[in-house]
């Protein structure tokens, strides 16, 4: 029997569907891989699983017993525990204190029993090989290799019978992915299930004994490790490339040898990126793909004066250009759509008009500076007009308007000015399909005028449908571009992930 | 909706409560309405509404913005305007000097706040102390005369035009009007709503959030300045503490005048009616024998007071737009 099994999980948030009826069965003694893109739904079921949010449809059943998990403690009492990429910890308290923190033993009045609590923690950790001397130790001292195992610990500690990891080697070095692999083994020899989620295809045949991938929120592929290599799990994870959505255009353009209108040359930046090279012609849709953490976002907001450079060269229609803010990239004719839209990109309580005109204000100046207030009504009525966003009128604060129509009025903001370069980060971050597929035509409109756009995002089939060629970054560095014929899915993914096998 | 965000209830309420407590002291005292007193309320409520000006734009600007250090740059301006008088300089010049010298003070602010970062209520802060303590160790502690200077200067402070008060009709409300065009007319007050809003989507938007804000404080200096002067004219002397209680009640002024105080709502026309409801309320407990000492509470219970009255009705009517959409 499995001891977690979930049935027909669905939730949409919004328009978007996060999950559209997922079945996983996790057993008892087995490490379960989740493998998936970005937003193809697999924090969302960890949220569902650990009892984060309630799902709109669907059950969850542990060992055999339906549960409903209204609250985190819900999951936390059916022995469901989670250990997150980025440990979330006290950095200030010690670490008997993080492991107990909202769950301490006391005696009645709330005086706290540290003693009672650290015989509690003792045996496992043991089990994990850490020394008892590290409980009285602030947590934020801890390596966070360490932080990770302490937070082990705790969900051992909570009696938990699943471990979800998330990512969990994303931050540790070789000798602690060696440790942690190790442990994981121990936990599953213990009996407990344990769900495994990355990135990196080459740890599956290391640590997992079952694949699922999830795609747009859907299971759409499930096999036994061992019957896997790397081929076949990259065929797997692209699957979804190739269907439809991800088709390439019928206008992509051939490969060319057109000078470049927008260059980057041999630009570093800390453990950010090292000698990145783009070369963006005009009239063609530059996509650049990586995972999160490749890079690729830094190098942008380099170009666009918001995080410079230590070393390297930018140059525009031949230009050397090295902008020291936004502004100032602005005014050479260089806009950027940034990838966070709720923190980065709209001023939420203001009106649709302010927000598409925010970087086009200087066009909008009478004598003694005064605004043309009857000119951005105008332009943003022009706007909502031209790039079809749905709201009653300019006035209405852009916080009210969906995802997508937030989206489009972002992109409006850049795309209705005449540039020189557009920049656009995860452009459909997060919206539904029909705005996606719009904002896909809009972004090749602007490539047939001329202009030059770059197409950061970490939705491949996103990168395949709008893109003439493709710059692919891991680790803060150009692995490939792929251009005409060389761009396919697999291809692509193989290159972004790191793997030796090559699709052909 | 405007880009200010500004709601009309509070300034409904304002008027309202300003009608209300003059009408409630005119109760107690009759004499209050006439017209030596209303020109002493506006008198008394100039100075402090002219800071308030400043440190509306200042809390507009967002990012935690508050200025604490007001009322030590109105007492250090006009200790340094006494120095410049006593040295036999033409007034004229003497408040040229001091003007720039309150561009300073601000301006020291606004690198603090711009440029190293340090959060703005650490570094006015540090800045209140420090301009305080400047403005006692140039005058010794001791306040500097100045009832025999020009009656031009003086007249800054005591002169009439068309029977009301010179200050109001020649600093504050030009003042009033210049403010509230840069907050609602120009490219400066758009961007400054929108980086109080949202810092980062502004900078994103090429906006240069922190230099707006640097701007804001640089002003707000240079008002504290101008009261400080107004003051000095008066009463005719100089001394070192002379707004310390402007520092916190200028803050009040803004808050019950609707600007929000995590930044990017707000409007210097609601910071001038909370400027004459406190104005009122002040100089009412005044005439009818409170002791002062209660006056400070009083700023208190108004302050939640309007927050307690608004909040229920803003919800029943936003309840009913939602319903209506």
């Amino acid at each position: 029997m499995s001891r977690v099994e979930l049935a027909g999980i669905a939730k949409r948030f919004g328009g978007v569907v996060a999950l559209a009826g997922v079945d996983l069965a996790i057993a008892p003694g087995e490490t379960h891989a989740l493998l998936g893109e970005n937003g193809a739904g697999k924090s969302t079921l960890i949220r569902v699983l650990t009892g984060a949010i309630v799902p709109d449809d669907g059950e969850i059943r542990v060992d055999g017993g339906v549960r409903r998990f209204a609250h985190p403690k819900d999951a936390r009492a059916a022995g469901i525990a989670a250990v997150y990429q980025e440990p979330m910890i006290y950095p200030h308290l010690s670490v008997l204190e993080n492991i107990f923190a909202g769950n301490e033993i006391t005696l009645r009045g709330g005086m706290i029993r540290k003693a009672a609590m650290a015989e509690r923690v003792r045996p496992w950790f043991a089990r994990l090989d850490l020394s008892d001397d590290l409980l009285d130790r602030p947590m934020g001292r801890l390596s966070l290799g360490y932080q990770q195992l302490v937070l082990i610990a705790k969900a051992l500690t909570q009696e938990a019978r699943v471990i979800i990891f998330d990512e969990p080697t994303s931050i540790l070095s070789q000798s602690e992915t060696d440790r942690l692999f190790a442990i994981i083994r121990r936990l599953r020899e213990d009996g407990r299930a344990i769900v495994y989620i990355t990135h990196r295809l080459d740890e599956i045949g290391k640590i997992a004994d079952r694949v699922t991938v999830l795609t747009d929120g859907r299971v759409t592929g499930a096999a036994r490790a061992d019957e896997l290599d790397e081929t076949k799990l990259l065929a797997l994870m692209a699957g979804k490339a190739s269907r439809n959505y991800g088709k390439p255009r019928p206008d992509r353009k051939p490969a060319t040898e057109t000078p470049p209108a927008f260059e980057i040359k041999g630009l570093c930046r800390g453990n950010l990126y090292r000698d990145v090279d783009w070369s963006v012609p005009a009239g063609r849709v530059t996509g650049v793909y990586g995972l999160v953490g490749s890079g690729r976002s830094e190098v942008a907001l380099a170009a666009f004066g918001a995080l410079p450079p230590d070393r390297g060269e930018i140059r525009l229609n031949g230009a050397r250009i090295a902008p020291r803010d936004p502004a100032e990239a602005i005014a050479r004719g260089i806009g950027y759509l940034p990838e966070d839209r709720k923190s980065q990109g709209i001023f939420a309580t203001k009106p649709l008009e302010a927000n598409l005109t925010a970087s086009a204000l200087f066009r909008f100046v009478h004598a003694a500076s005064r605004l043309d207030f009857g000119g951005l009504r105008g332009e943003a009525a022009r706007l909502i007009g031209r790039y079809r966003i749905k709201a009653r009128d300019e006035t209405i604060a852009i916080g009210t308007l969906s995802g997508g129509n937030q989206q489009k009025a972002l992109f409006a903001r850049w795309a209705g000015q005449s540039m020189k370069l557009l920049i656009l980060d995860e452009p459909t971050r997060g919206i539904d399909i029909g705005t996606k597929d719009e904002i896909h035509d809009f972004i090749r409109e602007l490539a047939a005028s001329g202009l030059p756009v770059v197409v950061i995002s970490s939705d491949l089939p996103e990168v395949l449908a709008v893109s003439d060629r493709v710059i692919v970054m891991r680790r803060g560095r150009v692995v490939t571009v792929a251009e005409g014929d060389a761009m396919h899915a697999e291809a692509i993914l193989a290159a972004a992930v790191g793997t030796h096998a090559r699709a052909a | 909706m405007h880009a200010s965000g500004f709601d009309r209830t509070r300034p409904l309420l304002l008027l309202v409560m300003a009608a209300a407590a003059l009408g409630g002291f005119a109760l107690g005292h009759p004499g209050i309405v006439s017209t030596q007193n209303l020109d002493s309320m506006a008198v008394f409520g100039i100075e402090i509404g002219m800071i308030a000006l400043g440190q509306t734009l200042v809390i507009c600007g967002g990012d935690t913005g508050i200025d604490l250090s007001v009322g030590a740059i109105a007492g250090l301006a006009q200790v340094i305007l006494g120095r410049l008088l006593h040295l036999d300089l033409a007034w004229p010049v003497a408040i040229g000097m001091t003007l720039l010298a309150g561009l300073v003070l601000g301006g020291i602010n606004a690198v603090a706040i711009s440029w190293f970062r340090i959060p703005p209520i650490i570094a006015t802060l540090a800045t209140l102390f420090g301009y305080q303590g400047l403005a006692l160790v140039l005058t010794g502690g001791i306040n500097i005369d100045l009832t025999h200077e020009s009656p031009l200067f003086l007249a800054i402070g005591q002169g009439h035009v068309l029977g009301l008060p010179l200050q109001l009709v020649a600093l504050y409300l030009p003042l009033l009007a210049a403010f509230a065009f840069l907050q609602h007319g120009t490219r400066f007050g758009r961007a400054l709503y929108l980086a109080g809003t949202n810092d980062r989507a502004a900078d994103l938007a090429g906006l240069r959030a922190s230099r707006i804000r640097a701007a804001t404080y640089v002003l707000c200096g240079l008002v504290s300045t101008i009261a400080g002067i107004v003051g000095a004219a008066r009463l005719g002397t100089a001394r070192p503490d002379a707004a310390g209680e402007a520092n916190l009640i200028s803050i009040a002024i803004v808050v019950l005048g609707g600007t929000g105080i995590f930044g990017g709502t707000g409007s210097v026309i609601g910071t001038a009616l909370a400027t004459v409801v406190i104005g009122i309320v002040d100089y009412g407990l005044s005439y009818n024998d409170f002791n002062p000492i209660y006056q400070a509470g009083v700023i208190g219970v108004i302050l939640i007071g309007v927050i307690l009255v608004e909040n229920p009705f803003v919800a029943w009517r936003d309840s009913r737009r939602t319903n209506g959409a």
